[in-house]
């Protein structure tokens, strides 16, 4: 009995060291990416500028998620990386300002005037899918060319597609098959290749994963996060549709109200510097293309040249009640059909 | 009851709150339950608007959902409750073969996060799997609802077994002595004493299992995905949206089937009286097992080793597997990448001896205040138990709503966090208590009365030592899965307290399997220092007490 009542008042001085947050100078940063690159710039940011850093990994729609609920009372004071839409629906909430970075202009033009100023491009990224041919071969399918392939009843079981619900990957996908062939068709062709689909997953990297170990033939993802699947040694080849790809523009934000904007601000210049900027590729397991011009593209990086790109309307589709609009129908109409 | 009857309970609750111990206690435990149980459930609760309430029958989406959740919670939770009724008899007689090897398989399924079984059995078998296609060459779709059933049986079987040997262990052999005695044969004793002993326990477990697989995502998103289940729909919503009036209705449409479970389990066990220990006699040897109730229990006992183990096994290699399913060479980069996150294993360790502690200690306040005439017993009671009928991402959010703003800003803090899984798992220290107070006889209590003692010094003299049991179970369970639990971390985790299943489950969701596995092993390992610990010291009080 005694012991038990030892062990117990131990504990509880175990517990109050929890919250030891040191005095110095720190920055919160909400990361979306890789957690590979989020431990670099955990690692590179306070060498550079002496400021600690600490983090927390959401994906983009969890940060915004978060970013709501602490709107009282925020917690982050940045919001590093993810897709572009979450970001913008933040801005348009009043969860995110405004901020021109001193290297404003030496970001990608088409970048920064996509976005209209509401947030920071930090990178871009390609829409495509992951292929696993092997697979392919043995369910006697086709290798997929375009969007309205995936509709062929030869993919049944074959198909993982990120839920646009949680992943802005899948998303971003459905807003550039309602760009492509209008809302109508799109949700018609949605439809078709639901019966396809073996699973939904939650982040937009997974469906790559799931081809690279052949549960499914075809992973729609971004292609960079593919590219990286292949560079970890995966049997796969990657590629977009022909009839017409969209693509991401992943942020960076600074949080209104959160706890140090000065660091905040330090963390949001040096982000768009090629040393960091270089993080992604060399570090991070991140293939996109750089926002900042000056940062040179990693080679693997999938480039637009190479595919059919469409001219995503970010506003339109970024704005809030669009996007709501979308997911909620394709979750109304699309998910709950049987298979 | 009479109108006399009314008025006698109000004087004995008047009576109980004159002593000033137990009127403290009554209010502390008042208070924790109306700010950390009622406060965020309400907030959560009022969230959406009358007309969203009114919009739930009218959607396709929400009714499909109900319909799959409610498949996959009657599967899952019949053959957890029966595995874990087989685990726990067999744990609870000397002569199975096997049984202490069985007692700590079974406990390894709550030591890594559940989503992990479901990532394991793809590993294993699925179309790919290591066990389907490269041992056996068969072709298995492990996606959907009977994968689903599978692992939520593995995941959850545990619990169960934790509730129904806790009640069957403390069973006095002298009672199926008693009844073959009177010429009960062994199925006899096996219904009457055993079975209808363990009657509260198998309750208590049907509950907690189908309350755990209704609110159950990490397993239902990984390997069910296509599939709308309402935990997940809770999930995407709040996810995905950030439409907490979406989640809200989700989730209340959640809250109807888990407080049916409640109600029907408040029935079934009724106001029977399940006295044991009665003071008087000591303990006596269990008599030999019927044997084929003995080899029953073992075989099922053995296959489900097997899978679970299998588990296990694919999450090592996988921790030492340089490329799952490409390229099977050893390695240990995976430990490097892990070893850059052992703060989260610390932030885990922390938090869930936090919730642990506060689960067990609250746990057996409230069950002996509730075994009491106080006032608001019976809501008390309800509110002890209501949080078993939420679903972990209902309490974050709600904890987040309730908590952000002056004067109990707790966001960001560790506290938060702790509080939430405390009182998130109360219901599991709470029962624990409580079916350990069922089993003390009123007698014992009267004598101590009439020597004298009063209100607290007769739950410290008398309950405590009794207690200590349900206060291990209590610390246990809410400790392994506030370890393991990834529902509630992902709202409440804050900068510095990142805990290691939130970084485990990043790890998964990012491709960084390895790492994952080896996170999960380190995980495992040092729960399990932890816990040998905890038992250690408290291995004393783990003896049978002697009573009388």
């Amino acid at each position: 009995m005694r012991r038990a009542w030892l062990v117990l008042m131990g504990l509880l001085l175990f517990l109050p060291a929890s919250s030891g947050a040191g005095p110095a100078q720190r920055v919160v940063v909400l990361c979306s990416p890789n957690p590979a690159w989020c431990d670099a710039i955990k690692e590179e940011f306070p060498k550079a500028t002496g400021i600690a850093l600490d983090y927390v990994r959401l994906s983009s729609g969890e940060g915004l998620a978060r970013l709501r609920a602490e709107r009282r009372n925020p917690s982050f004071d940045v919001w590093f990386g993810g897709t572009g839409d979450p970001h913008m629906v933040a801005f348009e909430e009043g969860l995110t300002e405004a901020y021109r970075p001193r290297s404003w202009n030496d970001l990608r033009p088409e970048l920064r005037e996509a976005v209209a100023g509401k947030y920071i491009p930090l990178y871009a990224g390609i829409l495509g899918w992951a292929l696993n041919e092997r697979v392919l071969r043995e369910r006697n399918a086709p290798v997929p060319r375009t969007w309205k392939d995936l509709a062929d009843p030869r993919y049944r079981g074959l198909v993982a597609y990120p839920n646009p619900n949680t992943s802005g990957t899948g998303y971003t996908m459905l807003a550039t098959l309602v760009q492509l062939y209008g809302e109508r068709e799109a949700f018609d062709l949605l439809k078709q290749i639901h019966r396809n689909v073996a699973e939904y997953t939650r982040s937009g990297a997974a469906p790559g994963q799931l081809t690279g170990r052949g549960e499914v033939a075809v992973g729609i993802t971004f292609i960079h996060d593919a590219v990286d699947q292949v560079l970890k040694g995966f049997p796969i080849s990657y590629g977009a549709p022909r009839d017409g790809t969209g693509y991401e523009i992943g942020g960076l934000s600074l949080v209104k109200g959160g706890p140090n904007r000065a660091a905040a601000i330090t963390f949001i210049e040096w982000a768009l510097t090629p040393e960091a900027q270089r993080l992604g590729p060399e570090r991070g397991q991140s293939y996109q293309i750089p926002s900042n011009s000056k940062t040179p593209i990693p080679p693997v990086a999938p480039r637009f040249e190479a595919f059919r790109v469409i001219k995503y309307d970010f506003v339109k589709y970024g704005s809030a009640a669009v996007r709501d609009r979308l997911v909620k129908r394709w979750t109304d109409e699309v998910f709950p059909l049987p298979k | 009851m009479g109108r006399l009857g009314v008025v006698a309970a109000g004087v004995e609750a008047r009576r109980q709150l004159a002593d000033p111990g137990l009127a403290l206690a009554f209010v502390g435990g008042a208070a924790a339950l109306g700010l950390f149980v009622l406060y965020p459930t309400v907030r959560v609760l009022l969230y959406p608007t009358l007309h969203d309430y009114l919009t739930i029958p009218h959607s396709v989406r929400w009714i499909q959902a109900a319909r799959n959740s409610l498949v996959s919670t009657v599967l899952s939770t019949s053959t957890a409750v029966l595995v874990g009724l087989a685990f726990a008899f067999a744990t609870s007689r000397p002569d199975v073969p096997g049984r202490r090897f069985f007692r700590t398989v079974a406990l390894l399924p709550l030591f890594a996060p559940p989503f992990m079984v479901a990532f394991s059995y793809i590993l294993l078998f699925g179309r790919q799997g290591l066990v389907t296609r490269h041992l056996l060459g068969l072709d298995v779709n492990i996606f959907g609802l009977h994968g689903l059933w599978l692992v939520q049986t593995v995941a959850f079987f545990p619990l169960a077994m934790l509730v129904i040997a806790g009640v069957l262990e403390s069973v006095s052999p002298s009672l199926e002595h008693a009844a073959r005695n009177l010429g009960a044969d062994e199925w006899q004793v096996a219904r009457t004493v055993t079975l209808a002993l363990a009657r509260p326990g198998i309750a208590g477990a049907a509950l907690v299992v189908a309350i755990s697989v209704l609110a159950d995502f990490g397993n239902a998103v990984v390997i069910a995905g296509g599939w709308p289940l309402l935990a997940t729909e809770a999930w995407f919503r709040l996810e995905g949206m950030a439409d907490l009036r979406g989640a809200s209705l989700v989730v209340a449409m959640l809250v109807v089937p888990t407080t049916g479970l409640f109600l029907l389990e408040r029935y079934w066990v009724g106001r029977r009286r399940y006295t044991t220990i009665t003071g008087r006699g000591g303990r006596l040897e269990r008599p030999p097992t019927y044997p084929p109730l003995k080899w029953a229990a073992f075989c099922v006992c053995a296959l489900t080793s097997v899978l679970v183990l299998l588990v296990y096994l694919g999450v090592v290699a996988g921790a030492f597997t340089a490329v799952w399913g490409r390229d099977w060479s050893l390695t240990l980069d995976h430990w490097h990448l892990a070893s850059d996150r052992v703060g989260s294993l610390w932030a885990s360790l922390r938090v869930a001896a936090g919730a642990g502690l506060v689960t067990a200690v609250a746990g057996i306040l409230l069950a002996f205040l509730t075994s009491r005439a106080v006032p608001l017993r019976r809501a008390l009671d309800f509110l002890a138990v209501l949080p078993g009928a939420l679903p972990g991402v209902f309490v974050g959010v709600g904890f987040v709503l309730a908590f952000n703003r002056p004067p109990l800003e707790l966001v960001g803090t560790p506290w938060i966090l702790v509080l939430a899984l405390a009182f998130w798992h109360l219901p599991l220290g709470y029962q624990a208590a409580v079916a350990q107070l069922q089993q003390i006889d009123r007698s014992i209590e009267e004598a101590a009365s009439n020597l004298g003692a009063r209100g607290l010094h007769l739950l410290r003299d008398v309950y405590l030592p009794l207690l200590t049991r349900a206060f291990v179970e209590g610390f246990t369970v809410s400790f392994v899965r506030a370890v393991t639990n990834v529902s509630i971390a992902v709202f409440l985790v804050s900068p510095g307290n990142v805990v290691a299943t939130f970084a485990i489950l990043n790890m998964i969701g990012n491709g960084i399997w390895g790492g994952a596995a080896a996170l999960t092993t380190m995980l495992l390992l040092v729960t399990f220092a932890a816990l040998a610990v905890a038992r250690l010291a408290a291995g004393r009080a783990l003896r049978p007490v002697p009573v009388g």
